[in-house]
């Protein structure tokens, strides 16, 4: 195309750009209006420095507590408290040359259940206190699994920890959230890495499962990555909504056969590291 | 202060709206999503700003928001691009015409070509201002305003497929 040919269009553009309908109007009220509200949530914002215990994920985590913004369809009633953590993990859990490192199986498995976990205060002075929480994980299947390892068939089910609820002194309970995390609510399907504490007589057979770590939970409804809960609420392949070089960035809108084939590609690369080892 | 950010508004909603429009390629609750959410980043921060020009502050607002939440929505919004857009139809004088063809065209640019052409061509800003908004190199920028352009000039080119666009 001519530079004549350029200007040209630029021109015919700017001149049909000007020609647009002249009919739109704001409410400016409403925009006030909105604003107000999402500073309501601001507001209620919590800071609360102290650690946290995770037992499912081997670690501490120093939460730094936030009321979430109102993106998304809540799966849980209260309003979901968001802490950050994973700074403090033993094992890194986000990418996939840390499933492959660390994780003994990957499955895809709904949450059929959940109970309380015990109770641990906050150290923020409030008297507020973490309660841990435990669910159910229902196999659907196995996506990939170490060579040599325990194995997680179909229908079998383990129990594993995840954030619980943040008792307030005043006696309210909050579910807790780890930022950007699924919360493993009952009903929701995710992927989830989990890894084996074996028996040292039998390394083939597990003696505990947990989590991996706090990045080692992908929601995962109707089986495509990224979509279910999250934080507490529904969200639907959003990007910004994890973590820059993680698996679950790298996958979303994908399907598990893809998971199982970056899983492998990325096993191909690298030896696998023995499980951690129990008496049994 | 209240009472001038509803002037501000009333000043700039209808530049607001129409590049909106522009740059989603014509859906038009996209626009208006758009042009709201600029309003209220605007507004959560009217006390600390000093705006010279404010049609020109709005622009550059609502180009931002719309590149973030692009950026957000990445991959819904490109798995939404095979949708026709919801062009307005609400206006029959020739001039309006016009402006459905160039936003029907819009609509079938690749997504950067059609950011690049709007930002550059139809609210005038320099390729470092563009280049700033979408994150991407003054180079990248050129690439995309002269692919947009002749993109833009092979669709309109082209005969309208089941009649006039207007008539849509």
């Amino acid at each position: 195309m001519s530079m004549n040919e350029s200007e040209e269009m630029v021109r015919q553009l700017a001149s049909a750009y000007a020609a647009m309908p002249q009919q739109f109007e704001v409410d400016a009220d409403e925009v006030k209006r909105a604003v107000a509200a999402r500073r309501r949530w601001s507001r209620r914002t919590v800071a609360i420095t102290g650690a946290v215990v995770v037992a499912a994920l081997g670690g501490v985590v120093l939460p730094q507590l936030r009321q979430p913004d109102d993106w998304g369809t809540r799966t849980v009633a209260a309003p979901v408290v968001i802490g950050s953590g994973g700074a403090f993990e033993t094992r890194a859990s986000t990418t996939a040359r840390d499933w492959v490192e660390g994780a003994n199986v990957v499955v895809v498995a709904e949450v059929t259940g959940e109970r309380r976990g015990t109770a641990s205060g906050t150290g923020d002075g409030t008297g507020d206190k973490f309660v841990g929480r435990w669910v159910i994980l229902a196999v659907e299947r196995q996506v990939w699994k170490r060579a040599g390892g325990p194995a997680l068939t179909s229908g079998s089910t383990v129990e594993v920890s995840a954030p619980g609820w943040v008792a307030r002194a005043d006696g309210s309970m909050a579910p807790l959230a780890l930022n950007g995390q699924p919360r493993l609510e009952p009903g929701h399907t995710y992927v989830v890495a989990l890894s084996a504490r074996v028996c040292r007589t039998d390394t083939t057979r597990a003696a505990s499962w947990s989590t991996l770590g706090s990045g080692a939970v992908i929601p995962a409804d109707d089986g495509v990555l990224g979509f279910g809960e999250s934080e507490g609420r529904i969200v639907a392949g959003d990007v910004d909504h994890t973590t820059p070089g993680s698996l679950e960035r790298q996958l979303l809108g994908d399907g598990t056969d893809a998971l199982a084939s970056a899983l492998d590609a990325q096993q191909a690369d690298m030896p696998p590291s023995p499980p951690a080892v129990t008496s049994c | 202060m209240t009472a001038d950010f509803e002037w501000f508004v009333k000043e700039v909603q209808q530049d607001m709206h129409n590049l909106a429009l522009a740059l989603t390629g014509g859906h038009v609750h996209e626009a208006k999503d758009l042009v709201q959410s600029s309003l209220e980043r605007i507004w959560a921060r009217w006390d600390r700003l000093r705006i010279e020009e404010p049609r020109a502050y709005a622009r550059t607002v609502v180009a931002r928001e719309f590149a973030t939440v692009r950026r957000r929505v990445r991959w819904n919004f490109e798995r939404l691009q095979a949708a026709t857009p919801d062009l307005p139809v609400d206006d029959s004088t020739a001039s309006s015409d016009q402006a459905l063809v160039l936003l029907s065209a819009l609509s079938r640019l690749p997504r950067r070509q059609r950011e690049v052409v709007v930002l550059r061509y139809l609210v005038d800003m320099s390729v470092a201002e563009v280049a700033s908004i979408l994150s991407c190199s003054e180079g990248s920028v050129k690439r995309s305003a002269y692919d947009g352009l002749r993109g833009l000039r092979a669709v309109l080119r082209q005969p309208a497929e089941g009649g006039d666009a207007s008539c849509r």
